[in-house]
This record gives C-alpha cells, sequence and structure tokens, in this order.
C-alpha cells in the first residue's frame, strides 16, 4: 500500500512539478501573474473533473477519461507553445505558462483524486496511505526544488539548457497523448522501436524521473516517438530567443 | 540567488528530505521483503512442529496464539486427518512448497509439505513408541496406511493479515522518519541563521551607518570567510576617511590661500583706478573695470564653491533649531536692500508674519540669500519681487515670484546642476555668475528633507520657485 501510493503521488505529481520548477526558471519574477492563474484554473478544473467523473468517464463508449486527458495534454502543450510565443508581453507569458500547469494537473490531480478518495475511500483511514502520500510528495517536492536550483546554475552557464528542458517537458505532454491515443485504438501504434527494460525500467525512481521529465517509455512504439521529435523540435525553434530571468 | 539564507534552507531541506525518504522507502521494501521470509519461515516450522502428532485427531482446535488466524490441513491421500477450525473442510489445492491460493474468501500464503510414504511411517512408528499399549492397535491400522500414502501437510496464513501485521511493524520504523522532518527543517533554518549571523551583523553595521561616519567596521565574533571583507571593507573605509580628511583641508587651504592674494588684488586694482582718474591717466579701451568685474566674479566663484563645499551633505551637519522664517526672510531682505534700490525693484512678503520651522539657520539664510539674490539680478530695473509664506500641519511653503525674464521649462531640471547657466556664458542677462546658486539651494533644500520646484511666476513673466520644507 505505502509503495503503490508512493508510486502514484511521484506518477501524477512529478510531471506537473518539474514543469513548473522549470517555468518558475524561465518566468523568474512574474510569480504574481503565474501563481493566482495557476492555483485558480487547477482548484476550478479539479472541482468540476471530480464532480463530473462518472458523466465523464461514460462518455465516448466508455473512453471519455482518457479523452479528456488526452485533451490536457494537447491543451498543455499549445499553452506552452504560446506562453513562449508570447514572451515579448511577459504578463501573457507567465498567465498562459501558469494554466499550462492547471491543465496538466487536471490529469495528474483527478488521477490523485480518483486513487485517494474514490478507490482507497478515505485518505485518512489508512496510516500506510497517509505515509506514503506524506512520501511521496516529499520526494516529489525535494526533486522539484533540486532541479530548480540545477536549471538555475545551468541556465546561467548555458543560455539553451532551459529551452532543452521546456522542449522536453512539452514534448513528453505530447508524447503521452500520443501514448493514450494508442491504448485507446484511436491512432496505430506503429512497431515498436526498442525494449529498453533492461536497462532503465519504467517502475524504477530514474524510470519515474525520465517519464515525468519526458515521458520515458521502455518499449515506445513509432508514433510516440515521432510526435515527441515533431513536438520537441517546434518548440525547440519557437524559444530559441528565450531568456533567463536574472 | 535573491537570498543566501532562503537558497541554503531550501535546499538543504530539499536534500535531506530526499535522502531520509529515499532511504525509508528502501527500508520499507527490504524489511517488508525480510517479513515476509520470517512468516514463510514460519509457515515451514508450524508445517514441520505439526508431524509428529498429526494422526492424533480428525479435527482439532484452532492454533493458539495465532494472531495471523494460520489454517492447516493434514491429508493422508484423499483421507483429512487433521485440520484446524478456520480451515476448510474440502482439500485446499496448492503445489508443494510456497504458494498463493485463494479459498475461504480471501488470497493465502501457502506452505506444502509432502512427506514421502516411507518417511511418515517412521514418523508415526517413533511416535507411537511413547504411546500406551491401548492404542496399539490403531497405531498398526496407521501404520499400514503410512507405508503405502504419502502424507501432505498444508499450512496457510491470510495475505492482507501479513501484510498488515508486516506493514505496521514496519511503519513504526517509517514514522518518526517522516514526522521529524519540520523539527529538522527548524533546526536547519535555525543553523543557517546561526551560521549568516554575523554576514547580518555586518551588514547591519554597514548600513546603520552616517554618512560622516568612516570609524572601522567592529564584530564581535569574525569568521574565517567573513574577515577577508571586513579587512578589505575596513581598509577602504580607512582610505575614504584620509581622503575627506585632505579635501577638507585642500577647500579650507584653496579658501585661504585664494582669498587673501584675490582680496589684495581687488584692494589693489581700486586704488589704481583712483590713481589712475585723479591723475588724469586715460584708460582708452576701458580694459581696467572689465578687470575689476573679472576679480570680483572669480571671488564671488571662491566664495560659492566654498558654500557648496560646507553644504555638501558629506561634510554639513545640520544644527537643526527652532527658528521663524519669517523673521529670516525680512532679515535677507533687509541685507540685500541696498541692491534693490540700487534696481528700483518692488518687493513684497506676503503671508504669514511667523512661520516656526525647525531647520538650520546659517543653511537657510544662505538658501535665501541666494534665491532672492538671484531673483534681484535677474529681474530688470523697476520689476517686482514676490516672497509668499504659507504653513500647514506638516509643511512650510516659501514662494518666490519675479517678474524677470524667467527660464524655459526645458530648463527646470539642469539650472540646478553645478556650474550651469541658462544660456551659457553668453548669459542674456549679462549678469555676472557662477552658476552654483541653484545648486546650493537644492542641497540645502535636500538637507532639510524638502523639496523644490520651479515654475512659472504669476506676473506677465518671470520665474516662481517653491520650497516645502517638512516643519
Amino acid at each position: 500500500m505505502l509503495i503503490n501510493t508512493v508510486v502514484m503521488f511521484l506518477q501524477e505529481l512529478l510531471p506537473a512539478l518539474l514543469l513548473l520548477s522549470t517555468l518558475l526558471v524561465w518566468q523568474g519574477s512574474r510569480l504574481k501573474f503565474l501563481l493566482p492563474v495557476l492555483l485558480g484554473a487547477t482548484v476550478f478544473g479539479l472541482l468540476l473533473i471530480a464532480s463530473q467523473f462518472s458523466r465523464i468517464s461514460d462518455f465516448a463508449s466508455g473512453s471519455g477519461l482518457e479523452l479528456l486527458y488526452i485533451c490536457c495534454y494537447l491543451l498543455t502543450f499549445i499553452l506552452l507553445l504560446l506562453s513562449v510565443a508570447f514572451a515579448g508581453q511577459p504578463h501573457w507569458s507567465a498567465r498562459l505558462a501558469g494554466l499550462a500547469v492547471a491543465s496538466l494537473l487536471w490529469v495528474n490531480g483527478s488521477n490523485l483524486v480518483l486513487f485517494l478518495f474514490v478507490y482507497q475511500q478515505n485518505l485518512f483511514a489508512s496510516p500506510a496511505l497517509l505515509l506514503g502520500a506524506a512520501l511521496g510528495l516529499g520526494i516529489g517536492l525535494s526533486v522539484a526544488v533540486l532541479w530548480y536550483q540545477l536549471q538555475l546554475e545551468l541556465a546561467g552557464r548555458w543560455r539553451m539548457f532551459l529551452q532543452l528542458c521546456l522542449s522536453l517537458l512539452a514534448a513528453r505532454q505530447i508524447s503521452m497523448a500520443v501514448m493514450l491515443l494508442v491504448q485507446t485504438d484511436w491512432l496505430a501504434s506503429g512497431p515498436q522501436l526498442w525494449n529498453s527494460e533492461w536497462l532503465l525500467s519504467e517502475e524504477s525512481e530514474y524510470g519515474h524521473f525520465f517519464n515525468a521529465l519526458l515521458g520515458y517509455e521502455a518499449t515506445p512504439g513509432l508514433m510516440q516517438l515521432v510526435g515527441f521529435v515533431a513536438a520537441f523540435l517546434l518548440l525547440l525553434w519557437q524559444s530559441r530567443r528565450l531568456e533567463v530571468e536574472k | 540567488m535573491s537570498s543566501i539564507r532562503r537558497y541554503l534552507v531550501t535546499m538543504l531541506i530539499a536534500m535531506l528530505t530526499l535522502t531520509s525518504f529515499m532511504a525509508a522507502l528502501h527500508s520499507y521494501r527490504e524489511s517488508i521483503s525480510r517479513a515476509d521470509q520470517l512468516f514463510d519461515d514460519d509457515l515451514q516450522m508450524l508445517a514441520a512442529s505439526l508431524l509428529p502428532s498429526f494422526t492424533k485427531v480428525a479435527t482439532g482446535p484452532e492454533l493458539a496464539d495465532d494472531k495471523l488466524g494460520s489454517v492447516v490441513q493434514i491429508w493422508r491421500g484423499n483421507t483429512l486427518l487433521y485440520r484446524s477450525a478456520n480451515a476448510p473442510a474440502q482439500k485446499i489445492q496448492a503445489p508443494e512448497g510456497y504458494s498463493e491460493q485463494n479459498f475461504s474468501g480471501q488470497r493465502w500464503r501457502t506452505y506444502l509439505q509432502l512427506v514421502p510414504a516411507a518417511l511418515s511411517a517412521q514418523s508415526v512408528q517413533s511416535t507411537d513408541r511413547m504411546q500406551s499399549t491401548d492404542s496399539m492397535q490403531s497405531t498398526d491400522a496407521a501404520t499400514t496406511a503410512a507405508q503405502t500414502v504419502p502424507l501432505s501437510v498444508l499450512v496457510a496464513q491470510p495475505l492482507k493479515q501479513r501484510q498488515q501485521l508486516a506493514e505496521e511493524v514496519v511503519l513504526a520504523s517509517i514514522y518518526p522518519v517522516v514526522l521529524s522532518l519540520p523539527l529538522q527543517a527548524l533546526l536547519i533554518w535555525l543553523a543557517v541563521s546561526k551560521g549568516l549571523s554575523p554576514l547580518l551583523k555586518f551588514a547591519e553595521q554597514l548600513s546603520g551607518k552616517k554618512a560622516d561616519d568612516l570609524t572601522p567596521v567592529q564584530l564581535s565574533q569574525v569568521p574565517a570567510e567573513l574577515s577577508q571583507v571586513l579587512g578589505t571593507t575596513n581598509q577602504l573605509l580607512a582610505k575614504l576617511s584620509d581622503a575627506f580628511a585632505r579635501e577638507k583641508r585642500f577647500a579650507s587651504d584653496v579658501a585661504h590661500e585664494l582669498r587673501t592674494p584675490l582680496s589684495v588684488l581687488q584692494v589693489n586694482l581700486h586704488n589704481a583706478i583712483s590713481q589712475w582718474q585723479q591723475a588724469g591717466v586715460a584708460d582708452p579701451q576701458g580694459l581696467m573695470p572689465a578687470l575689476q568685474d573679472g576679480v570680483q566674479r572669480m571671488s564671488q566663484l571662491i566664495e560659492q564653491i566654498m558654500l557648496l563645499n560646507r553644504t555638501n551633505p558629506e561634510h554639513f551637519k545640520a544644527k537643526l533649531q527652532h527658528m521663524d522664517l519669517a523673521a529670516l526672510c525680512r532679515e535677507v531682505i533687509a541685507e540685500l536692500y541696498p541692491q534693490i534700490l540700487q534696481k528700483n525693484q518692488q518687493v513684497e512678503l506676503c503671508g504669514a508674519s511667523y512661520v516656526p520651522l525647525m531647520a538650520d539657520t546659517f543653511a537657510l539664510r544662505l538658501m535665501l540669500v541666494n534665491l532672492l539674490g538671484n531673483a534681484i539680478k535677474y529681474t530688470p530695473a523697476d520689476g517686482e519681487i514676490k516672497l509668499t509664506l504659507a504653513t500647514d500641519d506638516r509643511l512650510v511653503r516659501l514662494t518666490l515670484e519675479d517678474s524677470g525674464p524667467g527660464i524655459d521649462p526645458k530648463e527646470y531640471q539642469r539650472v540646478f546642476d553645478r556650474f550651469y547657466r541658462v544660456g551659457g556664458d553668453r548669459h542674456q542677462s549679462g549678469q555676472p555668475g557662477s552658476g552654483l546658486g541653484l545648486a546650493i539651494v537644492k542641497e540645502i533644500v535636500a538637507l532639510h528633507a524638502g523639496s523644490l520646484t520651479l515654475g512659472p511666476s504669476g506676473f506677465a513673466s518671470g520665474l516662481k520657485i517653491t520650497v516645502e520644507l517638512p516643519q
């Protein structure tokens, strides 16, 4: 139970936390524009999704939740792209960045809500669940803080590092959307390209980290890779003139 | 890095949390694995301990002191020799050794020990030798059966209970790791604050220094990392102090050295002109008055430089005292009245007749002399000058308006620059000046935390200067 909860928390929280820490490195002093949008949109979106879970789940012949998640992943990517495109208007760029994190949290947050309050009934009833949540949250936040500091350090030395991180995180969302499209048979997977399970297991700590950062899959399909590379190159090109906020 | 303390605290807490939580997770995994191993060993021992007595009863009581609710079944072929009270009546299907099976509505960890026919017979015989002769007959029958059919001993524990019991034990060791984190965070914050306290004290002392306080910074404890910075800062302060002292001496010496010969020059020039006039010597090119003007201008310039030096905030120590600005205005007007009279100008002092103020009298007199002197200088003959005093709860407002040519609004900011004169040396008024008067006024107003604004006067033309000083 404890391990499952920790893994669940890492899987769901780490992608959003890594994206947020990268955006904070970029947006720097514009927190007052980013945070209210992020908090407001996250709370509003999660309440809406939680109140309509059964309707969403029944939609599209029972694939409603997957459809919602695909839309959220695509929206996250589009918002990141727009945020970079509007970098010349810092306030709007920060708001769009906050909205991008919120749309990712709609996916991850609703998964957590499902896990904690629907499958497990009550978070506070099980000590293992509570402890697992605390451990998962602590590890996720610590990794995000260290990742933030590492990016600050490296982005100061190498200007392209921020663009690279942002592009990887954005491409990850497309990769996840493609994976869900394949899972729901709305898209052909294409041949499996390789199996790197022996090198880096998806279930290991590093596996979770790289999944959160760049959507690492030990056995990716062709479509997933094509989507990832296309999204990565698009955002890298779009963000070529980005500057780190000092 | 906006704050060293925030950086250190967040980094240390993040690293501590990550390492301790990861260690706790690994410890949890390892402990659960060990607990499973122990439970499995327990199952095996239970099976072995039951072997000697399996023939005694067909059904028996539930195993004593077993928190897990283990079940036991002992079969010889298809004959049930023993089952615990919570065990199902039908045979539990499981492979030999350890496995996980579903029965009685839950999942179980099972251990099946198969005893070959020959071994089980020996076991039965050795057990029976210790029994009374009354049971000899039944023993013989059992021995015969044991020789042909193998014995299976199955013990099982419910997985959920096993996991719960293991988790209870293991979680107890992880709780302190999580619960102590806030305390550790607090200790980190305190330690970092303590470590940075010399730096903070150093910064406090530096920021608390007054402009003229160039004494060395003293810290009770100087860590090695800070000693270089402290030493260099104190060296700089000492150099700065020396430089200021030299500058003061230089200004004073220059004033003395220049004033005296200039005064002598002025007197000699005046005497020379008088003697030439008495002797009837002509000055066809009019060089003497020009020379006299030049000497007078140089003399004024030196006076102004001296005053500017004295009113510099870095040197000037304001001696604030209660004073009456209206009285001071009257005094300055009286002092400059000969010049006003000379140009036949009209001077008017309006507003309150008593304006109390906390200010430096010398500095304010200098300010008024400069302001009124400028007004007299640049206002043409028969022009008007108006001084107005007003006061409220917080401010004293002095307004000086003249009917002179005024200043282009574009020049308002620049006229306060040192040595700046509107129109440069070819000033259209033709009046001699150093370009320092308004710079001195600006510094005096700044010394009193006041404000200074320029604008068009209420006359047909001219300048209005408004000075606001806090009471």
